[in-house]
Parts: structure tokens; C-alpha cells; sequence
């Protein structure tokens, strides 16, 4: 095992070694970087590690804190990039083999913001090709391999940002960026253990991240404690020009004006029906806990086809986005069977259908914002089942399962949502709570998880890898 | 646009002008549908004939069929079937003509003049 156990520190900690001059910038990126060569490959969550541009980062963010330059929590702190994000030294392959030598030469917003906060991109991360949004069903579906879940080798990490929560959880890097356009950055962090934030739409810039669905992509943190991911929320946050849905909205954390108790939570009707009993009991237990800070009451959620909806607009979306390999057949280079399968009927989705599908998202959005403006967050599992073995597929029939009781609704209506570990289940598998709040409440939402974080060590637990 | 219309008039099966109203397909395309068609071998009544492939499939089958054997056009068929039925479920949906689609749109930001 090559890694430093300093890695496995929060980005508290070890922004506090840097500064103490027990660690340096120069010497926690070398020691992810090797982490990563050695134990991030793995796990298959390694796209790319970027040497060159990692040791050029860390070498200033170490001379700018030798002469007095602090640029914040951040600095000196290595990070990854979930690889459909734009970054100069190393390609950007969108997980996917038709893009593999694909190169830019610009950084996305979120890579330049992170630089500007004096964190240090290490690596390119593994992912679900084109973000899953072709519609597999294998879990091998990256020209990388499966992901493979730190807890377990024979377990799935989760998609599509299954580098991003494979290698944190493994304490290789403190954080990494993830996009969620349906479950994308949750699910990885309720599979392998860790804290992964939803941010609202809008809420982060996505110049240079690969385009999935225009409508619901987003960007978020995973990391290992909802602090740390409001900490990279505060630097990743923020109207961009180039993104016209960036929303003109400033963010900052930690919130000096937050409650720390008094919390009102909803948990929907019907939330462990075809979950896992180890998950319902987890939470159950959790609720226990929620009660300390605040009350729990059961809500009855609208029946509305959100599910349906997402499927249309993802797929259509999606094929829109991809119609330039679709044509031209190269979506037949795709690892997963079923990706250079469904992609040809999805470019088929007649304009209403599509069309209905974003009016009836309309009726959804106002729907949840109704309800998650009565309460201060809707609590459930993050996903009704643990990482499922790598011998069995996705069954996208379990989907309501596997994303929870307020997955649908809650990228559709564009809200944030944050999932915290909270417990062991089948196999010795984490588990994972969710909060999903009204849109721009990731303050309070980030508070309610930390003050539940305080109260629990689910978050400490760190698997053997 | 060119290229797209080009690439239309080679495929193995004409498209009407109705975008949702395709031709049932030809000899060629065809052949590649016999694996749905009622046939000697086999249980004819398992085995769903053209008449039940959804509009989406036939048409995605028309233009990349080529590409596709027996096993991926029944995945095709099938997620078009899937399709389908959540587009089904969407129309039990009760809309009204004010209810626009949330879509992303904004025009592009300028000074009034």
C-alpha cells in the first residue's frame, strides 16, 4: 500500500498540517498521485493522473503560503476531476472510448475556480460512460472497467461518478468533483461510504463539463464529510458568464446566520417499500437521531410521472447531445452493449413526447417546491439497496429502488440534495441518508448534515482497500 | 441539413414526409425484422410481428439498421416499448394550453433601446 495516511485526513485537518508545515502541498500531491498509480488503478477509477500540471500547482500553492499568500481551506489540498471535465494536461475522455484522445485546451469554470482557491488537480477520474446517460445496463460500462467499490472489489462503486466516490472513499484524495444529472453524484456516495452533495441546477457553472442534459446536468463535491463539500461548494459556486443557466447567485460557507437545531423533517410515505431491510433499519435509526435536532413527520408525496419524465427528457436530450456519434456510428464503439443499442431509438423521441415530458416537469417543480417549503429537508435513503456485486447488472426496473423515494422529483425540480453515510447493510456494504431541500437551501441542508455528522461516526469509518 | 437529408435518401427505407408516419420496411430492412416475424420455427405466438414495433423502433431501425443484428434490435424494440409507455403515461397527464414546457430558454441579455 503506497498511500499516506495523511490522505485520509479532512481538508480541515489537513489545511492545518500545511499551514503547521507538518505536511506541504508538493508533498500531499505526490503522495496522491502515488496513491492513486497504485491503489485508484485498482479500483479502475483512474482516467489520468496529471503529474506535470499537479507538481506546477502544488510547487506555487507552496511558495505563495511561504511569503504569506493563503488562498483559503483550500489550498495546497489535491483534488480529481471526474474525466468529463475540461482540464489542460491530460485528455478528457467523457469515460467513453470514441473520445479517448480527446484534448481541450481550456479549463472548465469549476477547474478554474478550484485553481483560483489554491486546490491542486491531481488526476482525471474514472466515469460511467458519457455519464450513463446512453442508458446501461452493464456496470462495466467506462473504457476503464467497472468501478470498483473500496469496500468490497467485487462490488460496484456506483455511477457514473464512480471514480469521484471510489477513490475518496478509499482515502486517496480528500474530494473530487462528480456531475448528477440523475443520481450520478449520490449514488456513488451512498455505494461507497461518503459525503456527496446535489447542488441546485444552476448553483455551479458546467462551462467545460460534457454536456448529458442541458436541463438537468449538474456539478457537485463528493467528499468525506458534508463540511468538506460545503467548503468545495463555497469555491465551485457562482454565476459564470459562459453557462448561461448559472444562476446570479453567490454562495458561502459555512453560513454564519444558520440554525443549529429546530429542524423540521418530512420523510415521504411508503420510503422503505422495496428497500432493503439493514437500509429501512439504518434509517430508522437515524431518525432517532434526526429527532435530536428537530421533528420528523410523514408527508405524502404527490403521485406525479416524474420518472417517466426524466426517462424522456434524459434520452432525448442525451441523443441530442451525442446525434454527431450516433450517426456516424462510432456509438457503436461504446464499451456497454446496451449503450450502442438504445441511443438510436432515443435520437427517435417525437418533439411532443419531449415536449410534454418538460411540461409536465413544470407541474413537478411547483409540486416539490410546495412540499420542501414546508420543511427544512425530505429525509430518506439515499438508495433503497446496497452496491450491488459486479456479477449482476443494472435493472433499470428497480430504478425507483435504487434512487431513492424523491430521486425523479428531485432532479427534475432541479433541487439540491446532499447524502451522508449512516450505517452498514447487506454484505458489510454502507448505506446512506439523504437530505433533499428546497432549491438554493444547500446552507441549511449542509448545517443539518454536519450537525447529524456531529452526532454520528458513520462518516470516520474508512474501508481496507 | 444537407448531409442529414443525403443520408436519408441512401437509407435501405424511405421515410414519408410525416415525421411520426414511416413506411413499413422494405425487402432489405425487412429481412433484419424476420427475427419478430411469425416463422415456421418456433412459437409464432411469442414472437411479436412488425405491426407491434413501436413508431420510434421502425424509424430507428429504418435509418441504423444496418448497423444492428437480431439481439440489438430486440433491445431496441424494446426500449422503444419502454419509451413508449412512459411517453403513455405522460399524456394521462392532464395539461392545459398554458402550460409551457420548462425548458431553459432566455433570450440573450442586451439593453433596451
Amino acid at each position: 500500500m503506497a498511500y499516506d495516511p495523511l490522505l485520509g485526513l479532512s481538508i480541515g485537518e489537513l489545511g492545518a498540517k500545511i499551514r503547521s508545515g507538518e505536511t506541504s502541498p508538493t508533498a500531499l500531491a505526490r503522495a496522491a498521485m502515488d496513491a492513486l498509480d497504485s491503489d485508484g488503478r485498482k479500483l479502475n477509477a483512474v482516467a489520468a493522473i496529471m503529474e506535470d500540471r499537479a507538481m506546477r500547482q502544488a510547487e506555487r500553492a507552496e511558495a505563495e503560503l511561504e511569503v504569506g499568500h493563503d488562498r483559503g481551506p483550500l489550498h495546497g489540498i489535491p483534488w480529481g476531476a471526474k474525466d468529463l471535465l475540461a482540464a489542460v494536461g491530460a485528455p478528457t475522455t467523457w469515460g467513453a472510448t470514441p473520445f479517448k484522445e480527446q484534448v481541450f485546451d481550456f479549463d472548465a469554470t469549476a477547474v478554474k475556480k478550484l485553481e483560483q482557491a489554491g486546490a491542486v488537480l491531481v488526476a482525471k477520474l474514472a466515469m460511467v460512460e458519457l455519464a450513463g446517460g446512453m442508458g446501461y445496463e452493464e456496470l462495466d460500462a467506462a473504457w476503464t472497467g467497472p468501478g470498483l467499490n473500496p469496500w468490497d472489489h467485487d462490488s460496484w462503486a456506483g455511477g457514473s461518478s464512480s471514480g469521484s466516490g471510489a477513490v475518496v472513499a478509499a482515502r486517496l484524495l480528500p474530494f473530487a468533483i462528480g456531475s448528477e444529472t440523475f443520481g450520478s453524484i449520490v449514488t456513488p456516495a451512498s455505494y461507497c461510504g461518503i459525503s456527496g452533495l446535489r447542488p441546485t441546477y444552476g448553483r455551479v457553472s458546467r462551462y467545460g463539463a460534457m454536456a448529458l442534459s442541458w436541463t438537468l446536468d449538474k456539478l457537485g463535491p463528493l467528499a468525506r464529510s458534508a463540511e468538506d463539500c460545503g467548503l468545495v461548494l463555497d469555491a465551485i459556486a457562482g454565476p459564470d458568464k459562459n453557462d448561461p443557466t448559472s444562476a446570479q447567485r453567490t454562495f458561502q460557507y459555512p453560513s454564519q446566520k444558520m440554525r443549529r437545531d429546530g429542524f423540521r423533517f418530512a420523510i415521504p410515505a411508503g420510503w422503505d417499500e422495496g428497500t432493503e431491510p439493514e437500509v429501512v433499519d439504518n434509517i430508522n435509526e437515524s431518525l432517532d437521531t434526526l429527532r435530536q435536532i428537530g421533528t420528523v413527520e410523514e408527508v405524502t408525496l404527490p403521485d406525479m410521472p416524474s420518472g417517466q419524465a426524466a426517462r424522456i427528457i434524459i434520452a432525448a436530450e442525451g441523443a441530442s447531445a451525442f446525434e454527431d456519434i450516433i450517426e456516424d456510428g462510432r456509438v457503436m464503439q461504446l464499451q456497454a452493449p446496451s449503450c450502442r443499442v438504445k441511443p438510436h431509438v432515443h435520437a427517435m423521441i417525437p418533439a411532443r413526447d419531449y415536449l410534454r415530458a418538460m411540461r409536465v416537469r413544470r407541474h413537478v417543480s411547483v409540486a416539490y417546491d410546495r412540499i420542501t417549503a414546508e420543511y427544512d429537508a425530505i429525509v430518506g435513503p439515499t438508495t433503497g439497496n446496497v452496491s450491488p456485486l459486479l456479477t449482476k447488472g443494472l435493472d433499470r426496473s428497480s430504478r425507483p429502488t435504487t434512487s431513492g423515494p424523491i430521486g425523479a422529483s428531485g432532479n427534475l425540480a432541479g433541487l439540491p440534495a446532499i447524502a451522508v453515510p449512516n450505517g452498514f447493510g447487506d454484505r458489510g456494504m454502507p448505506t446512506s441518508l439523504q437530505f433533499t431541500g428546497r432549491a438554493w437551501t444547500e446552507s441549511r441542508l449542509l448545517t443539518i448534515a454536519a450537525e447529524y455528522q456531529a452526532r454520528t461516526k458513520h462518516h470516520k469509518a474508512t474501508p481496507v482497500v | 441539413m444537407t448531409t442529414m437529408i443525403q443520408k436519408q435518401r441512401t437509407s435501405t427505407a424511405k421515410i414519408t414526409t410525416a415525421s411520426t408516419s414511416w413506411r413499413l420496411p422494405d425487402t432489405a430492412t425487412a429481412r433484419r425484422f424476420q427475427y419478430f416475424m411469425p416463422s415456421n420455427s418456433g412459437n409464432a405466438s411469442d414472437t411479436p410481428d412488425a405491426q407491434d414495433i413501436p413508431a420510434m423502433a421502425t424509424a430507428a431501425l429504418a435509418r441504423f439498421g444496418d448497423r444492428l443484428d437480431a439481439q440489438q434490435t430486440e433491445l431496441l424494440i424494446k426500449t422503444a416499448r419502454q419509451l413508449e409507455s412512459a411517453a403513455e403515461d405522460l399524456r394521462e397527464w392532464e395539461l392545459s394550453n398554458g402550460d409551457e414546457p420548462d425548458t431553459s430558454f432566455k433570450a440573450i441579455e442586451g439593453q433596451d433601446s
